[in-house]
Formats: C-alpha cells, structure tokens, sequence
C-alpha cells in the first residue's frame, strides 16, 4: 500500500447569495508521497481550496463530490472523529494569512504544542521541550522567548515561521502547505524552503505546496500541478515544466516573472459562478482556435507531462 | 507591568468626567423639581402655611438665592466630604439612610448578576454548539420570552407559584439566600434573555474565524476548540456588554424591592419620589451613578485578564 493521495473527480462548489462558485472542477490527480508537489496558479484558481479539502475543512456552505483515498480510505467519507486522528498527525495543514491563524488570547508555544500534547498524549514538560526544539528548527534566535510570546507581539516572519513549526511538530506524513512564503523577505523565504526540503529529507515527510511563488516551486518541488478556474491545465516535474511548459498559460505565468519578460498575462480569470464553455482558459489565449471555444480538452500525456490544450490532441 | 498602571490610571482618570456629569444631571434634577425647597421644609408639618417673606428668609439662609453655578459647586464641596443633605420626610442625613439600604441592594444585585453569568454564559455557548438545531431553536424562543416579560409580572408569577401553591420561598422580606432566590431570577430575567443570544452570537462569529480553522486541522474535537479557543475569545464583546446591563439590573431592582417588600435603595428612592424628597432622590442618583460607574471599572479591569494585547500593551 502506497502513501500517495489520489484525487478522484474532485468537484467542490460554494452557495453564495450571488449564486453557486464552481470553485474545483473534476479534479483527478495522484500526489506522490516521498515528493514535495507544488500547486500554482493565480488567485482564485482553487488551489487553497483543494488543499483545504483535502482535511475537510471548508466552511459549511460548500460542496464536495468525488473521492480523496489516503491508504485505502476515502477521506471525504471518514467519520468526524476517525479524520481527527488523521489531521495535524498524519496530514498536517499549514493555513495562509499568519496574521488570523493564531489565536490571539493564547501563547504561541501551547498554540504549536497543542496538537502535539494531544496526539501524543506526553506530559506538559516533553511537550515544552519538543515545541522549543521545534521553534529553533525555524531559525528563532530567542525560542524560549518566543515559546512565550502572544501572536501580535511577532513580526510577520516570525508568525508565518510559527505556524510552519506549528504544522510540522507531529512530524507528519502528509503537509499541505497554503502559501507558506507569502510575505516573507528573501533570506526568510530561503529558511523556510531549506525546512521544507529538509523535511523532506530527514523525516521523510511529503508536501503539498500551494503556491503563487513560482521560483520557490521551482526550486524545491518535485513536480508541479498547474490549476486554472479549478481545472488542471498542466501537470509535470518541475524541471520540464519550467524549462518546456506546454500549456499557453503556463507559458504566461513563467514569462509574467519579473526576472524572466515581466510580461502580463491579459485579461482576468474567469467568473467561477459563470465559468465559459469550453477550455477555461480561452477567453485569454493567444493560441485559441474555434473549438477551444466549445469543447473542453482532456488532460493529455505530452513526453511525460500532462497538458489539457487542444494545441496538442 | 507599566502598561497595566498606565492602563488603570487611564480608565481612573476617565471616571472623573462621567462622575461630574452624574452630579449636574442630580443638581439640574433639584433645580427643575418644582417645589420650592424652602416652602416644603418650612411645611413640613402640614399645618402651618409660611408667608411669602418667611420664605424669602428661608431661601436666603439656604443659599437658593445665590447664582446657580455657586450653588453648585457649594453642593459638590458638601457631596465631596459625604454630605448629601437632610432628607425632607425622615429629616435624617441622606447619606446614612443610604449606607442603610445598600448592603440590601448590593446583595440583590450581585445574587443578581451571578445567576445572569453562570446561566447565560453556558446556555449561550450550547446554543452556539449546537446552531440551527432543535435545542438551539427553543432556547432562543426562550430567550426571547425572558427579555420580552415584564419583571414585575414575573415576580408575581413566583410569587403565585412558589409562595402561595408551593409554600417554597417567602414572597417578602429580607435576611436568608431564600429572600433573594425569587427576586434575582425576576431581576435577572430580560438580562439573562439578551446575554444568551449575546453569547450565541459572539462565539459563532468567533468560530467564523481563521484560527479555528487552524484549531480544526489540528485534530482537536468540536467542543475542546470551543473551549480553548472559542470561548476566552467570545468573552471579551460579552463583558463589555454586561457592564451596560448592570444599568438595567440596578434600575429594575427599584420596581423588584418594592415588589418583596426588600429595604433596598429601590425601594427607598420610590419613596422619596413619592413624597417628593428632592434632596434623597438626588442622592440616589449619585449614588447609584458611583456603583454603576465602578462596575464598568471592573469590567475594564477584567479586560486586562481577558486580552493580552491590553495587558501587555499592544497596539
């Protein structure tokens, strides 16, 4: 039995007073354990939401179908309390936006070893230890001191380097990582993906990283599923996807770097309430031919990568 | 620790204005009444009927013929050393008969209140726990109904039920917990009704928010993030509250202590409304005004246990 994911006709939908957001679009991926996958694309594509619903945790006015299997199990399907032993122990999440992720009122080291005293059932004491071990994992000059520290009195990196410590102090299998660099300086950006290669490395750890940054996929990740409206346009490693993309889109996104053309990708996302037929993507292409226009491609294999675009059916 | 002193100087210093102002609504009370306070005194009997130059030598020797800013500032000196005046009916010093009465409100008003905390609060975070479901749904009716009874109707209510049927509890009087166990519950009812739904709707906003999402990916049960996250975090707009609505406890228990028969300030400002005693009722005034006042110094003080960024001084 392997420990990859495997994502199966994955919809999920939203009910909002302006009417129902086509959020994720028949999703189908496998995620393979032992590698660090990174999910980019732009906002709005669906990439925190899949990663979120991966722990069933999207708020109560959503709908999902399909099936996600870890080891068997169908996770969308798992009783409330059997999922509880497998979130932050088995499959760790590591939500974007520092600056809400932690509870105000409550310290930040009983916040990171909250989890862990949980799971592990260890006494306070051990708890302590490990969850300052942890913290100068993440480079904090002061762990004790900030062991002891109320959220607002950290700087941004300081809290967004907390909350990393706080998903990974179970050493988990699995961690979905949603924008763990947002917001971060250069060499703090460059802790933080040295961490989640080590991660990688010693506790043998698989990653899932939702991402806008592309050079950090780039650089740390294994191999790279491009979302777009919800639908993967491109699936790849790394290397070939960045060297050779396939898709125009990604093809857009790599040369809207600014150390690459620094050339804008036109237009804006499709609405997700009222998503166009056919590809997602053709209101912006420049490749676009009539049938893009009313038929949706099939994710294809392309030398070893998986596109959806009609340029190579 | 310099952050919580200047923290508590702060809210100190800010008592004084509203104290201030106590005191002009009082003055601007005895002013506007319309007896004449010489007349009444000089009445007193109900016999004799003073003549208008027996008046005016009254009035001077009183001071009412001086400019009223004068007058004022005289009364705030008397108040400042714990002079409130002679009553008009029981010709006793305000302030003593007050000091009398207050232990019997402050008792009334704290069982009062401590049965609003201990029912509202849990009932609150249940209807929270359980949003949208049956329970949830009859226990905002119920709430609803508490806060839209009348309290005196539900004091005679008790009355009917636990005094006269059930022969449980005294309908009047004042001495044992038992004397206090009707009158909270009336006193406490329409408070109780509003904290609950307070409480219901501080928390679910709480549980909108992203580190309970953060909680949730961490493994831990529904109702244990509620209570090491959910519920020190729903408190603090809840506190803020109660402090409002102790305003409305102390106010009620002027109908309630009259109602049981309960020698409190309640009870004792009706009478002096009743007979026109001025000078008591503005020493009501103040006084309660002071306990209000030092109430919602409590309630900041509090915030200092309930919010690190006030305790530790952040921005």
């Amino acid at each position: 039995m392997d420990n990859n994911i495997y994502l199966q006709d994955v919809t999920i939908s939203f009910t909002t007073k302006a009417g129902t957001v086509h959020a994720v679009n028949h999703v189908d991926l496998n995620v393979n354990s032992g590698e660090i996958t990174g999910m980019i694309g732009e906002t709005g594509s669906g990439k925190s939401v899949l990663g979120m619903s991966v722990l069933r945790l999207l708020a109560a006015n959503s709908l999902i179908s399909g099936s996600i299997i870890y080891k068997n199990s169908d996770l969308l399907q798992l009783a409330e309390k059997e999922l509880n032993q497998i979130r932050g122990k088995v499959i760790s999440f590591i939500p974007q936006n520092p600056d809400a992720a932690f509870d105000p009122t409550m310290k930040i080291g009983k916040q990171i070893i909250e989890g862990f005293l949980y799971h592990d059932k260890k006494s306070k004491a051990a708890g302590i230890s490990h969850g300052i071990g942890q913290l100068q994992n993440y480079s904090f000059h002061e762990p004790q001191k900030t062991f002891n520290s109320y959220p607002f009195q950290l700087s941004g990196g300081m809290r967004q380097r907390a909350l990393c410590a706080m998903g990974t102090v179970l050493s988990p299998k699995w961690i979905i990582a949603d924008e763990p660099t947002k917001g971060l300086d250069a060499i703090i950006r460059q802790q933080v993906s040295q961490v989640f290669l080590e991660l990688k490395k010693t506790a043998n750890s698989s990653i899932l990283l939702i991402t806008h940054d592309l050079r950090l996929a780039q650089k740390i990740c294994d191999t790279v599923i491009v979302l777009y409206a919800g639908t993967v346009l491109e699936q790849g490693p790394a290397g070939k996807l960045f060297d050779e993309p396939l898709h125009p889109y990604t093809c857009g996104l790599i040369d809207a770097q600014p150390h690459r053309k620094l050339l804008p990708l036109s237009g804006m996302p499709p609405s997700l309430i009222n998503l166009p037929a056919g590809c997602k993507f053709h209101l912006r292409c420049s490749c676009r031919k009539d049938i893009c226009c009313l038929k949706e491609p099939a994710l294809l294999e392309v030398n070893g990568q998986w596109v959806r675009c009609w340029k190579y059916a | 620790m310099n952050d919580i002193l200047f923290y508590l100087v702060k809210k100190l210093l800010m008592i004084i204005p509203v104290l201030l102002g106590i005191t002009i609504a009082a003055f601007i009370l005895g002013i506007i009444s319309p007896s004449d306070p010489a007349a009444v005194l000089l009445n007193m009997d109900g016999v004799s009927t003073p003549s208008a130059q027996e008046i005016a030598n009254k009035r001077h020797e009183m001071g009412l013929d001086r400019p009223l800013i004068v007058q004022y500032l005289s009364w705030l000196l008397q108040i400042l050393h714990g002079d409130l005046g002679i009553s008009y009916i029981t010709q006793r010093p305000i302030w003593d008969e007050l000091m009398l009465r207050l232990p019997v409100t402050i008792s009334l008003a704290s069982c009062t209140l401590l049965l609003v905390i201990v029912t509202a609060i849990p009932l609150g975070v249940f209807m929270a726990y359980k949003n949208n479901s049956r329970s949830d749904f009859v226990l905002r009716t119920a709430a609803l109904i508490f806060t839209s009874v009348p309290a005196f109707w539900l004091a005679i209510l008790f009355m009917w039920i636990f005094s006269e049927e059930l022969h449980l509890l005294p309908t009047s009087g004042y001495g044992t917990l038992a004397h206090l166990i009707m009158p909270s519950v009336a006193l406490g009812a329409g408070t109780i009704g509003i904290l609950m739904r307070l409480q219901r709707a501080a928390l679910l906003e709480v549980l909108e928010q992203h580190f309970i999402l953060t909680a949730k990916a961490k493994g831990m049960p529904f109702p244990m993030i509620i209570w090491k996250h959910g519920l020190l975090n729903s408190l603090i707009p809840v506190i803020t509250l109660l402090g409002n609505y102790f305003g409305a406890i102390i106010s009620g228990s002027a109908v309630i202590e009259s109602i049981f028969s309960l020698p409190g300030l309640g009870s004792y400002v009706l009478e002096a409304i009743r007979g026109r005693d001025y000078p008591a009722i503005q020493g009501y005034v103040i006084f309660t005004g002071l306990v209000f006042v030092l109430f919602n110094l409590l309630v900041d003080i509090s915030y200092l246990l309930l919010n690190p960024k006030i305790r530790l001084g952040g921005k």
